[in-house]
């Protein structure tokens, strides 16, 4: 396993560490932001991720 | 006859043409029927995946459970969110293999890989097993919506019937790429009334979203939370990561499903042709090396040579089988 594999596993753990309705952010309950926060930060990790695997270089193919 | 009638068959005859529609122009064969010739595009594939997690759950399980529990519904935006993030690794790999040795199906891919037909149609049977319940779901939540929707003209169990038979018309005759072409009215369907629900009943009932919750908030301190008692850590965890190991495991029925069913109808588990007009060979030509279809030019050659009119060479080439293997 390559160590850049290691941040997929930070939206497993991040997702799940608030639970609290305030303070409202953006109009929307703490926990419900902080999810949407990581479903957003998800995509930009697995961005990361895709940018950076050699398996999906055109080379590589 | 209400305007709810006409607009719910209205779709439904849309639908059923998109899906039988969606069979012009391609010469029908397995691997047409199952995987689209495996020439669906990126975008296509995007908005097939995206709109697969809308299913009637998102108008009956979803909501009433946001009603009835509040904060846990909330995790209905991680699973899939994190269902994904295994699929990285997963389903790209998968994909390769199964282009790489021209499988159709999940059984397929376990025979091929794990070389063992037992195994294969052990996979087939529990894909079946499990199609079962969520097609039951599935059909239910689609009759209640229909019966709500036509304010009762319309029992719940003759809209099931309905829709059992259209879905099953128009896959038989278009297969994946029916229910693709489907799928992307749904998705967007699903989508214009989901956006147009989640901001017009906060809007008109509360004056915005944010105040909605400001004044759920007040009647209900910490319904919007997860409640202190039976939502453990580790419950949580649980609640997450199950239907993510099940989303998962439903793309992988979801993509040999149908499959399934036609292996059901045929009875057998080989490669033989479906009941549609024979496959036209020509098509396959770029799948084999230059040598092989030298080879087969230059045998026809040879008949030409003898006094074959060009038809008949033609007709020679068409009738002399590929090899199975490239």
């Amino acid at each position: 396993m390559r160590p850049l594999f290691l941040l997929a596993f930070l939206p497993f753990v991040g997702i799940t560490f608030a639970n609290r309705v305030e303070p409202f952010v953006l109009g929307m309950p703490f926990i419900l932001f902080w999810i949407v926060l990581w479903v957003v930060l998800t995509s930009v990790i697995m961005a990361v991720i895709y940018h950076f695997d050699p398996a999906n270089r055109e080379s590589g193919e | 006859m209400n305007i709810a009638l006409i607009v719910i068959f209205a779709f439904l005859a849309l639908a059923l043409f998109l899906g039988i529609r969606a069979r012009r122009g391609q010469d029908m064969d397995l691997e047409q029927w199952t995987v689209g010739g495996r020439g669906f595009g990126t975008l296509f594939v995007f908005l097939l995946l995206a709109g697969e997690i809308y299913t009637t759950f998102r108008f009956l399980g979803g909501s009433g459970w946001a009603y009835g529990e509040g904060g846990p519904a909330f995790y209905i935006l991680s699973y899939g969110c994190l269902a994904y993030v295994m699929s990285y690794w997963l389903l790209p790999a998968i994909w390769r293999y199964a282009t790489e040795h021209r499988l159709h199906s999940q059984s397929d891919f376990f025979v091929k890989k794990y070389d063992s037909k037992g195994l294969g149609l052990f996979v087939s049977l529990v894909a079946v097993v499990a199609m079962v319940p969520y097609l039951a779901l599935q059909l239910q939540g689609l009759g209640i919506i229909v019966s709500v929707a036509s304010y009762g003209t319309i029992s719940p169990l003759v809209a099931a019937t309905i829709g059992t038979v259209a879905v099953t018309t128009y896959v038989m005759i278009s297969g994946i790429r029916g229910s693709a072409w489907t799928a992307v009215i749904k998705d967007a369907l699903v989508l214009v009334v989901v956006v147009f629900m989640g901001l017009y009943l906060p809007l008109t009932l509360c004056g915005g979203i944010g105040d909605m919750f400001r004044e759920i908030q007040a009647q209900k301190p910490g319904f919007l939370a997860l409640p202190a008692e039976g939502y453990s850590i580790i419950g949580t965890l649980a609640r997450v990561l199950v239907p993510v190991v099940a989303l998962v495991s439903l793309w992988f029925s979801q993509q040999s499903g149908q499959g399934v069913v036609l292996l059901l109808l045929l009875g057998h588990h080989n490669r033989r042709p479906l009941p549609f007009p024979a496959p036209d060979a020509g098509r396959h030509q770029h799948r084999y090396s230059g040598p092989v279809r030298k080879l087969r030019r230059a045998g026809c050659r040879k008949l030409r040579h003898r006094g074959l009119r060009p038809e008949a060479r033609a007709e020679c080439l068409r009738s002399v089988p590929w090899p199975t293997s490239a």
